[in-house]
């Protein structure tokens, strides 16, 4: 096939993400030392590995959730700001890095929905107190939104009065009502019963099938990784061990630490 | 020398005015430990240690020392400054300043009885600081900690005769006051026992109502 010339070429697509040799340690642990990873824009990225190998930091780094010890975080080639302050709970968010940081989602392993909230209640904060949407502007796309994850009857359900199937589902209908352009998943399916785990995998699937959006994926579900993931980053200790697209990787693991795991996980 | 009635009769319409006093200095003392407290609460998690550190030290200053001693601060050393308040003012104060230290504790443990996950799910949708207090984190944690701030205001209703020293006509007051003139102590002390007795009764059953509607909500 003749390769275009240059200037006929599309410009690579923006990274939606950018990590460059980020430090974390948590009370002396090192959790990442050096880890760098970019994400175009648009890509499903399973990241994979066992218990402690700093994955789910990763996602918490980019959300916000945890500050980087060195390093840094760019969305859409603008860098993260932070403010140094001592190790607080709750780390100072300068109105910056919040901007910065509002394309992107997360789901958590948990749910966190706003147990005092509602089911539509929890989707409409955001849209109304981030973006700035009239209340009754955002309860519609709210209702859209949960109507399409087949909850719209459980709206004004409070979350411990649903399943954690469907809080999940609320959960990832909030995060999606910020129109975000990433979207960090924490293994989100984890704490589910087992029967509970296919209606929160067939959402993310039609999200992946429908959206635009980068999806960054923490998850012990292989099959699900297979099939919605085009590229798989596995970790050990903080290091990314294998970074490969992810039909390479299910149908042949290079590295034999990736290739032990795979057998286990499946 | 026996409990006489009639003499009771007489003190007890000037008593029930003197406990109008004394709820008067619970109330506001209490709506100041209230919002004083929620202030110290917060200003004690800021993760600036120039709002967080006099916050504390405050804290444990004020914890202590008696509170005898800081009423009697209050009203003879803040006019020592120019700031000149009635006598209740200073008592409300006095009771305000120190059932703030309380409470904040009170309001710090339902803070911290929220789950982080909470907090977490707010930063990442990128809500502000403020609002993620103000309307995810304060109003699951305020409710489970009424029945504690409501036992404080008790705790500092009975506390009020301590105002008795600089001269506030509360109960006590009133009733020593009365008292030295007849050099009959048996009448009035016994009412004001029952009259505290009354109202910390009322209050109590007002608390534990509210106590149930907040176990019914949940």
């Amino acid at each position: 096939m003749p390769t275009a010339p240059d200037a006929l070429r599309f410009t690579p697509p923006l990274d939606a993400l950018k990590l460059t040799g980020i430090r974390k340690t948590f009370g002396g642990t090192t959790i990442l030392s050096g880890f760098s990873l970019d994400v175009p824009e648009g890509q499903r990225l399973a990241l994979i590995g066992g218990s402690g190998s700093g994955k789910t930091t990763v996602l918490r780094l980019i959300a916000g959730l945890e500050r980087p010890d060195a390093g840094e975080i760019e969305l859409f080639g603008r860098q993260l700001p932070y403010r140094r302050f001592a190790g607080r709970l709750i780390p100072d968010d300068p109105p910056e890095a919040r901007e910065l940081r509002r394309p992107v989602g997360m789901v958590f392993q948990h749910f966190n929905l706003f147990q005092h909230l509602t089911a539509l209640e929890n989707v409409i904060e955001a849209p109304i107190h981030v973006l700035g949407q009239s209340p009754a502007e955002a309860r519609r796309a709210a209702m859209a939104l949960l109507d399409s994850v087949g909850l719209a009857d459980l709206a004004d359900r409070y979350p411990r009065q649903l399943s954690g199937g469907q809080q999940q589902r609320v959960a990832i209908v909030r995060a999606l009502a910020l129109k975000p352009r990433v979207l960090l998943f924490d293994e989100v399916t984890a704490s589910l019963d087992p029967e509970k785990v296919a209606e929160v995998l067939a959402v993310m699937r039609a999200l992946a099938a429908d959206e635009r959006v980068t999806m960054i994926i923490v998850t012990h579900e292989m099959g699900f990784a297979r099939e919605v993931a085009d590229r798989v980053v596995f970790m050990q200790r903080g290091v990314i061990v294998e970074d490969t697209p992810a039909a390479a990787f299910f149908a042949a693991p290079q590295d034999p630490r990736s290739r032990a795991f795979l057998n286990l996980a499946s | 020398m026996m409990f006489q009635l009639d003499y009771a009769g007489e003190l007890l319409p000037i008593l029930l005015e003197a406990s109008l006093v004394t709820l008067g200095a619970t109330l506001g003392g209490m709506a100041l430990a209230l919002v004083l407290g929620l202030a110290l609460a917060l200003l004690r998690r800021s993760p600036h240690a120039v709002l967080r550190r006099p916050a504390s030290m405050f804290v444990e200053f004020v914890r202590s020392t008696p509170l005898l001693i800081q009423i009697f601060f209050i009203y003879y050393v803040l006019p020592l400054y120019g700031v000149r308040i009635p006598t209740v003012a200073c008592g409300i104060v006095a009771l305000g300043l120190h059932y703030a230290t309380y409470t904040a504790e009170v309001y710090r443990a339902g803070i911290e009885a929220v789950p982080r996950g909470q907090w977490e799910a707010g930063r990442a949708l990128s809500l502000p600081a403020y609002r993620i207090w103000r309307h995810i984190v304060l109003p699951q944690a305020l409710p489970p900690v009424v029945p504690a701030l409501g036992n404080y205001l008790i705790a500092m209703f009975k506390e009020t005769p301590l105002l008795a020293v600089i001269g506030v006509h509360e109960l006590l007051g009133t009733a020593l006051q009365e008292a030295s003139q007849t050099y009959r102590y048996y009448e009035p002390l016994t009412l004001v026992g029952l009259i505290f007795l009354a109202f910390s009764l009322i209050a109590a059953l007002i608390l534990r109502r509210v106590e149930v509607r907040l176990a019914d909500r949940s």
